[in-house]
């Protein structure tokens, strides 16, 4: 087998707190490939961005990791200095366009200024290429070429954000970790954003980590995902089989929670309850007070994210991971029907 | 105020421009600054018990408008009519029935809520207002319907004690407490997470039928909307470009624009092939902009007679249905209206 | 209308929410350890303007004599810890008896600022258009005046007064406080609960009362206390310069006496206390406001935001 471009092992982060530990990613683990689009999906708070910061060393203050490790290709970059990051990884293999990342271009200068700047700093291609460099891929993200000299406020947001995606993508990393790239646009916009990072997956050279609450833009733009509830990782497999075969029942759940526009008569399912602040030792289930199929067991380990039905590549953490979608579908044969047929 | 049988909130031609900021060198050479044309000439009907939405991009003017039929702004033309009374010449009397019955959900549950005030506090305010007694019994009571269960466990909760849905449900809870004929929402959800956004929708939509109130629902996200609405406004810098019963125009968008708008939702299937969309460019600021249609500069279907403010008229096959493009109407027939003279902005509505 | 804005001011309202602010902000402030400790101290001095006089040894104005002798500038000993001055009266009893114009000064200035600058703060912010047009250039132009030498013209206008001193300095200093209170307000009166207060039909006294008001209040704090110190620094100023009571022992006019008398490095024992005690109070009371308006600003959910 390859050595997966991104790996998580057991991971769990925590932030010290007035109140304690608290635990924002409690033995996670998932892989992404080689020029592989990878999609993570949870709600606000359970510890999607965080995973973001720990692997590019970005975390706060308080927050480190606790435990696991995390590796990209192959070398563990848990332990990694400031110094090691810039030098290694940052920009030019990992590059990371952060949530209202529009707002993160410097205002004082022309983008490709700072294009040159971020270049001089992380390789030594000089300042013509680098901006050369710049001008192909604003023309891959779909802005005039010859923009490159604007100041940022002479865009508009959406093209703000396509600039973000460029300058990211113009050192050619080999992973752009993307943390909520459109939460601030538009439909339209974001489905601008979303066609050219589609039209760059095409080339095969990057692989991408996008983060969001967005179920439907992974399903549309990844290959595989994982879902993830208050720290912990619920589910991962392709997204056909999350799709089809959810087989966590907060991944249930949740797509059928998810507003369709094909179907805008659909009951839209609901979840009780919020997500828990983990303090300290994760050995529960975080969904557990928010899942019908909760059993006492749920309530004293924490599941460990176990191939269902034999399946290496589709690993679910839920003790009863064999029987819950069954059971799901047996009590909503209608909604099943609209949820897996199509 | 008369009491009348028609629509219960309605607009007609309403429009609300700002004024840029002037600077002293413009205002010694007189020189008249462009306005920001937010609102442009919007024509709305509600009926008692009907749900419409109004969507649209960010900047295309919906919550100028919301806050114009809340009386927030005083409009720069047009009326707005309040059971068939026109705000413009209500009195302090009508206002306070006005103030009863329109009543606000805004988008930021953690906004909302006064963070000083316990929740009885915030939803004893209006119930003070309008000197209404029995204040405790009608707190619980609306605390129970929003599915706030136990009341007493949340009445003397502060704002920071509770999460982004609980708190929406008391947004909600405070905007029904007076019994109101109208519920003006803007963007109840779009801050939620989604297993509480569904959990909000069902509530509101299933509310608004028990309690036979009206509601506008402003919102970007067509995919939510179209779970509350029975009707669909899409806006475009402005102005409504498209009228239709939700169905309807998520199956069969007439305007260019809806269409692009629809075909940008993303749909959760990863077996569906939506395609992206075509559309360029980015939504204008509306400032100056004159006639003709706003959409033009995008769209695919361009003409030469867009250069011309289409009017928004029914679509020919189906009289539940306004469309405002070129595209949709036989020009030499409508000529006569159809030239673009500035008081004469889409002439069919006012006279409707 | 009328009858609706006293029921603000019932019964039900001034005891339960009134008081629920005062004591939450209270309970705030004794869980954090600096403002506990400038907290503290200020509480000291109060207490010492207070009851000072009743525990001085001496009366302030006593002077001591010493076998038929004037005791003059004596060194501090056991029956004099803070020695005497040149005309022979005790410099502690002095001290204590001098918290309470200081205390006074620094009360009365304070509240005079904070309650002009929030008045014409509050009013420009919320009213808006020509009220806020007008209310802005006039504190434009209380900006422009120099404040040692005004306070002296108008003094000598009103004649030289220990009141008159505070007056001045309140009838100045506001100007800071309206104008960042006008802009504080003006972020808060567009925020949604007050729209959907006014969507309710609440009446302009209420909206000020109920919901401005109080979430401007731990700025208001912060402007209160700084008031005091700035009060008491600048008659500390104007006692020096001779242009308030020499008759009432401020500590300011200790420090006056201090240096008219030429002991002023000689007799340390009378000069350095009361600019000590006056140094102490001024940071405590800025201190204090910074820490006040720290803890009170934020929650301490940040840390849990910044796990997502």
């Amino acid at each position: 087998m390859t050595t997966p471009l991104l790996e998580a092992e057991n991971l769990t982060v925590q932030y010290e707190t007035a109140n304690g530990m608290l635990t924002a990613v409690s033995d996670a683990s998932f892989t992404i490939n080689t020029s592989e689009y990878f999609g993570l999906v949870g709600e606000s708070g359970c510890g999607k961005s965080t995973i973001t910061k720990a692997a590019l060393g970005g975390l706060d203050d308080n927050g480190r990791i606790t435990a696991g490790k995390i590796r990209y290709k192959g070398e563990e970059i848990q332990d990694y200095t400031e110094k090691e990051f810039n030098e290694k990884l940052r920009w030019k293999e990992i590059s990371w366009i952060p949530q209202g990342s529009m707002n993160s271009l410097d205002p004082l200068q022309r983008i490709s200024e700072q294009a040159a700047m971020i270049a001089r700093v992380h390789t030594d291609l000089s300042k013509d290429e680098a901006v050369e460099r710049l001008r192909e891929m604003f023309d891959i993200v779909g802005l005039p070429k010859e923009r490159v000299t604007d100041y940022p406020h002479q865009f508009s947001g959406g093209m703000q954000q396509r600039a973000v995606i460029a300058l990211a993508l113009f050192l050619r990393p080999s992973l752009l970790i993307a943390d909520e790239p459109t939460t601030a646009l538009d439909v339209i916009m974001q489905d601008q954003v979303f066609k050219y990072l589609n039209e760059i997956k095409q080339d095969g050279e990057i692989g991408m980590l996008l983060i969001t609450h967005d179920i439907s833009l992974v399903f549309e733009s990844c290959d595989r995902m994982s879902v993830m509830h208050a720290g912990q990782i619920s589910e991962t497999g392709t997204v056909e089989t999350i799709y089809e075969e959810p087989h966590h029942p907060y991944t249930i759940l949740l797509k059928e929670a998810f507003p369709d526009l094909r179907y805008p008569d659909r009951e839209l399912g609901i979840i009780e309850g919020n997500p828990p602040q983990n303090m300290g030792e994760v050995d529960y289930c975080t969904f557990v007070d928010r899942c019908p199929w909760a059993v006492p067991e749920c309530q004293e380990q924490a599941p460990s994210l176990e191939p269902v039905g034999g399946d290496e590549d589709h690993p679910v953490s839920c003790f009863r991971r064999e029987e819950v979608l069954e059971e799901y579908r047996a009590e909503n044969e209608t909604v099943a029907q609209t949820g897996g047929d199509q | 105020m008369t009491e009348n049988a028609g629509p219960v909130l309605e607009t007609q031609n309403l429009e609300k421009y700002f004024d840029q900021s002037t600077s002293i060198i413009d205002t010694l050479l007189r020189r008249e600054n462009e306005k920001v044309q937010a609102v442009d000439g919007v024509s709305i009907a509600l009926d008692s018990n009907e749900s419409q939405g109004v969507i649209g991009e960010s900047g295309c003017g919906k919550t100028t408008l919301l806050k114009t039929l809340m009386g927030l702004y005083q409009p720069t033309n047009g009326k707005i009519l309040f059971k068939g009374n026109d705000t413009a010449e209500f009195g302090r009397k009508d206002w306070k029935e006005f103030r009863r019955n329109v009543q606000i959900i805004f988008q930021d549950p953690f906004d909302s809520l006064d963070p000083k005030l316990t929740i009885r506090e915030t939803l004893e305010e209006p119930l003070k207002i309008h000197n209404i007694s029995n204040v405790d019994e009608r707190i619980v009571d609306i605390l129970e319907q929003v599915e706030l269960n136990p009341p007493e466990k949340y009445l003397d909760r502060f704002p920071r004690q509770m999460s982004g849905g609980e708190l929406q449900r008391v947004s909600i809870a405070r905007a029904l407490i007076l019994e109101p004929e109208v519920i003006l929402a803007d963007e109840p959800v779009s801050m939620l997470d989604v297993s509480t956004q569904a959990s909000i929708l069902n509530l509101l939509s299933e509310l608004v039928d028990e309690l036979d109130v009206s509601m506008f629902y402003i919102s970007h996200d067509l995919s939510t909307v179209s779970y509350v609405c029975d009707r669909i406004n899409v806006m475009y810098l402005g102005r409504i470009v498209e009228s239709a019963p939700t169905s309807e125009l998520l199956e069969d968008p007439q305007h260019p624009y809806s269409q692009a708008l629809i075909d940008a939702v993303p749909i959760p299937d990863p077996k569906y092939n939506r395609g992206y969309t075509t559309l360029e460019g980015d939504v204008q600021n509306p400032v100056g902009i004159g006639d003709g249609c706003r959409f033009r500069d995008r769209c695919p279907d361009r003409m030469d007679v867009c250069e011309q403010t289409p009017k928004f008229i029914d679509v020919e096959s189906d009289d539940d249905r306004k469309v405002a493009c070129h595209l949709y109407y036989d020009h030499p027939q409508h000529t006569e209206t159809a030239h673009t003279d500035e008081e004469q902005q889409e002439p069919e509505v006012s006279a409707q | 209308m009328v009858k609706n804005n006293l029921s603000l001011m019932d019964n039900r309202f001034a005891n339960n929410y009134v008081v629920r602010n005062v004591v939450g902000s209270l309970r705030l402030m004794l869980e954090d350890k600096a403002t506990m400790v400038y907290f503290s101290y200020l509480v000291f001095v109060l207490f010492l303007g207070a009851f000072g006089p009743m525990l001085a040894p001496y009366p302030y104005d006593e002077t001591l004599y010493v076998n038929g002798e004037i005791l003059r500038s004596a060194p501090p000993s056991l029956a004099h810890p803070l020695g005497t001055n040149n005309i022979g009266q005790d410099i502690f009893s002095r001290l204590l008896y001098g918290a309470r114009p200081t205390m006074i000064t620094g009360l009365l200035g304070g509240s005079m600022i904070i309650s002009i600058g929030m008045t014409v703060g509050v009013t420009a912010g919320y009213v808006g258009g020509r009220v806020d047009n007008t209310l802005m250039r006039i504190t434009d132009v209380v900006y422009g005046v120099p404040l040692i030498p005004f306070a002296i013209v108008l003094v000598s206008l009103f004649g030289i007064g220990f009141v008159q001193s505070i007056v001045v300095i309140g009838l100045l200093l506001w100007r800071g406080n309206a104008r960042v209170l006008r802009s504080q307000v003006l972020q808060i009166r567009e925020r949604p609960f007050i729209l959907a207060s006014k969507a309710a039909g609440a009446s302009r006294t209420r909206i000020v009362f109920k919901h401005v008001l109080p979430n401007i209040a731990p700025m208001a704090v912060l402007f209160f206390s700084l008031g005091i110190g700035f009060s008491i620094l600048i008659q500390a100023t104007l006692a020096f310069l001779g242009v308030t009571s020499p008759f009432i022992p401020s500590w300011g006019v200790m420090v006056r006496s201090a240096y008219n008398s030429g002991l002023m490095s000689q007799a340390w024992w009378w000069s350095l206390p009361p600019g000590l005690m006056i140094a102490f109070t001024v940071l405590a009371t800025f201190m204090f406001g910074r820490s006040y308006e720290n803890i009170a600003g934020q929650g301490n959910e940040e840390a849990f935001v910044q796990a997502g």
